[in-house]
């Protein structure tokens, strides 16, 4: 159990100032571009919280996972874990703040190694920190298998013996491994079959509360997030277009963006297909040459002059949305 | 004339492998008139693209249609030789998968294949080809439509590849389109438009349509009819409003149950299916989803549940279900 003390109580576990995280573009033999995956993200993660992050493909998302926990470098702006601003740590100074911060993927088949038996799998965190081996090992496997509710039969199994809800929670357990305080959940469910993600939904919530864990949820599908986060950042273009409580982002948004995200999506319940939405139009442009003014411009259907030159910054207590003229 | 664009009738598909013989398909019964959409949903590993291959017979040299039949208005498709199939794929039936590129040739520029789909199936030649073509392209809502008659499949987005896959399935007004998890891999806000586009196109030419999806609120925004497939078999079919107002099959409740509700906010655990689908070698005895069912009794483990006639035009594949029916047809019979 983690002890909750005064100072970590009111200061957010991570904190991100301005991040942002360019990656070149080839567009021919001289011509350099760049693309601004993650342009200025401001944004604090509380210890016990689970912050979701939405938005169409390209939008920045899973890139932004990554450089949270220095899995990518940044190349602006400041990112500090526990008050430690860790931006320009090293591999080696990043390394006993690893076990601290994990990342479950999206596809466990592709992220757990073919030739490793599950025991394997889930005792090399534990080996590669200098953690227990031997016997020791051999018990805090049991333990994982147990977190996760897996059989204790499985460790001598190969991931391919496993089904997909099944071997994401191996994937979950090799992440839990270490003790971690911070989990980065890139998709976890996208892949899985529909009955399986409420299992897997279902567990991640019972681990956060058992183990007092913080998640940021990359998700695809709308649903999984709104049910597992208690926060929620949605990107449009590598920036932060709308952010606050779960419930009132998806019951009263505030940026155009997210409204026209939301009626997308398809209702299960044919008595509501008749219903009045407005359907998004186009496609997200290329990050590598962003609109100017508010991105989302060209999209959006209550642009006026102002938004086709102007940026909108992220305003709001609680409820921030990025528009000049934000609904409600 | 029967009135219905395509009837399927115990329909059994079986693949040999290692193993023996498998048949992720067995049994499958269902009806599409024109204009219709019939929407088949479940889970991967219940059979759904199998059985939209064995449609088209595009099953590969291990697989085949073991018994059944397919008709198209009415024309017996399986006893077909190749090459009238051919000619039947792209002309009468259609077919557009989860990921484009898989059917677009990446050395040929989309007018290229727009024009040569065109040119096979219709009497359009050259000019009046072309101006199809462009039209078609215009009709999907593809902009520039003209430049992007010759650019390569590469040089599109996700949901523009998907865009000009459908238009050059419908470029030869087929009867039927067999779309399987089309929107899938795009957006929401691109499956949103996407969808659009297919009710359009199937209300403006009485194409019927076949639509696979694993996703509820796709069957619901879309389909007329239903299948719900299960570990190879059809376990219920219903008009759209009647399965979703009132789901027979306990694994069709539990699919909707295990969805985070949208509309409305819900607090606590999601109920989710327990267990996975059985893999096709060790499918169990009995009712194929009794070890995942909570209302299993004795005789699911033993004795295997027929598709019954349950409501008016509906069917359910499940003891308890028929069950609950016969006593409620006793109750009002006395």
């Amino acid at each position: 159990m983690t002890v909750i003390t005064e100072s970590n109580a009111s200061r957010p576990l991570l904190q991100l100032e301005g991040v942002k995280k360019y990656y070149p573009s080839r567009k021919g033999l001289f011509a350099k571009g760049r693309i601004q995956a993650v342009d200025g993200v401001t944004l604090d993660v509380h210890a016990g919280e689970t912050v979701g992050l939405v938005g169409e493909s390209g939008c920045g998302k899973s890139t932004l996972g990554r450089t949270i926990i220095r899995l990518e470098h940044s190349d602006a702006g400041r990112i500090l874990y526990d008050g430690e601003e860790i931006t320009a740590y090293s591999v080696r100074r990043m390394r006993p703040l690893r076990t601290q911060m994990q990342m479950i993927f999206q596809d466990p088949y592709s992220s757990l190694n073919p030739r490793q038996r599950v025991e394997d799998i889930l005792a090399e965190p534990l080996i590669a920190h200098g953690l227990p081996r031997g016997e020791d090992a051999r018990r805090s496997v049991g333990k994982l298998l147990d977190l996760v509710q897996l059989p204790r039969s499985s460790r001598s199994r190969y991931p391919h013996e496993f089904s997909g809800g099944q071997r994401q929670r191996i994937g979950i357990a090799r992440a839990l491994a270490l003790k971690p305080r911070l989990i980065v959940c890139d998709e976890p469910v996208s892949a899985l079959d529909v009955s399986v993600q409420a299992q897997i939904l279902n567990l991640l919530k019972d681990l956060q509360d058992e183990l007092k864990l913080t998640y940021v949820f990359i998700g695809h599908g709308l649903g999984a997030v709104r049910y597992i986060s208690t926060r929620v950042a949605v990107m449009y273009l590598g920036k932060i277009v709308e952010l606050g409580e779960t419930n009132r982002v998806f019951d009263a948004p505030r940026h155009p963006y997210t409204s026209l995200l939301l009626q997308a999506i398809p209702v299960a319940d044919p008595r509501r297909r008749l219903r009045e939405r407005l359907v998004l139009q186009g496609e997200a442009p290329n990050p590598e040459n962003p609109p100017p003014g508010c991105r989302f411009h060209p999209r959006c259907p209550f642009a006026r002059e102002r938004c086709f030159s102007e940026a909108p910054s992220l305003t709001g207590n609680g409820h921030a949305a990025a528009c000049h003229y934000p609904l409600g | 004339m029967s009135g219905y664009t395509l009837e399927v009738e115990n329909l059994t598909v079986a693949f040999r492998t290692e193993l023996g013989e498998v048949r992720p398909v067995e049994g499958l019964t269902f009806a599409v008139k024109p204009g219709e959409t019939l929407c088949i949903v479940g889970e991967s590993g219940s059979g759904k693209t199998v059985a939209a291959l064995s449609l088209l017979r595009l099953l590969g040299k291990n697989g085949g249609i073991r018994a059944g039949s397919v008709r198209l208005n009415g024309e017996e498709l399986t006893r077909k030789s190749e090459t009238e199939m051919r000619s039947i794929r792209g002309r009468d039936i259609a077919m557009i998968f989860q990921e484009p590129m898989v059917s677009l040739n990446p050395v040929f520029t989309i007018g290229h294949q727009l024009t040569e789909a065109i040119r096979l199936h219709t009497d359009r030649r050259g000019k009046a080809a072309k101006a199809h073509a462009v039209e078609m392209l215009r009709r999907v809502g593809i902009p520039r439509p003209e430049a992007v008659y010759g650019e390569y499949p590469h040089t599109l987005s996700g949901g523009m590849r998907q865009r000009a896959m459908i238009a050059m399935a419908v470029a030869c007004e087929p009867r039927l389109l067999i779309a399987d998890e089309p929107t899938t891999a795009l957006d929401v806000t691109v499956q949103a438009q996407i969808l659009e586009l297919m009710k359009r196109l199937a209300a403006g030419s009485g194409t019927s349509i076949v639509l696979i999806t694993h996703d509820l609120g796709v069957v619901a925004e879309m389909a007329d009819q239903v299948a719900v497939m299960y570990a190879g078999q059809i376990v219920e079919t219903a008009d759209v409003y009647s399965l979703f107002e009132n789901p027979l099959h306990p694994y069709t409740r539990g699919l909707m149950r295990s969805l985070p509700a949208f509309g409305s906010e819900r607090e606590g655990r999601l109920s989710a299916i327990p267990g996975a689908v059985p893999p096709l070698s060790r499918l169990p005895r009995g009712c194929r989803f009794h070890p995942r069912c909570p209302m299993a009794e004795s005789i699911c483990e033993s004795e295997e549940p027929e598709l019954q006639p349950a409501e008016v035009s509906r069917r359910v594949r499940c003891w308890a279900a028929s069950g609950e029916i016969r006593r409620f047809a006793g109750r009002q019979g006395g």
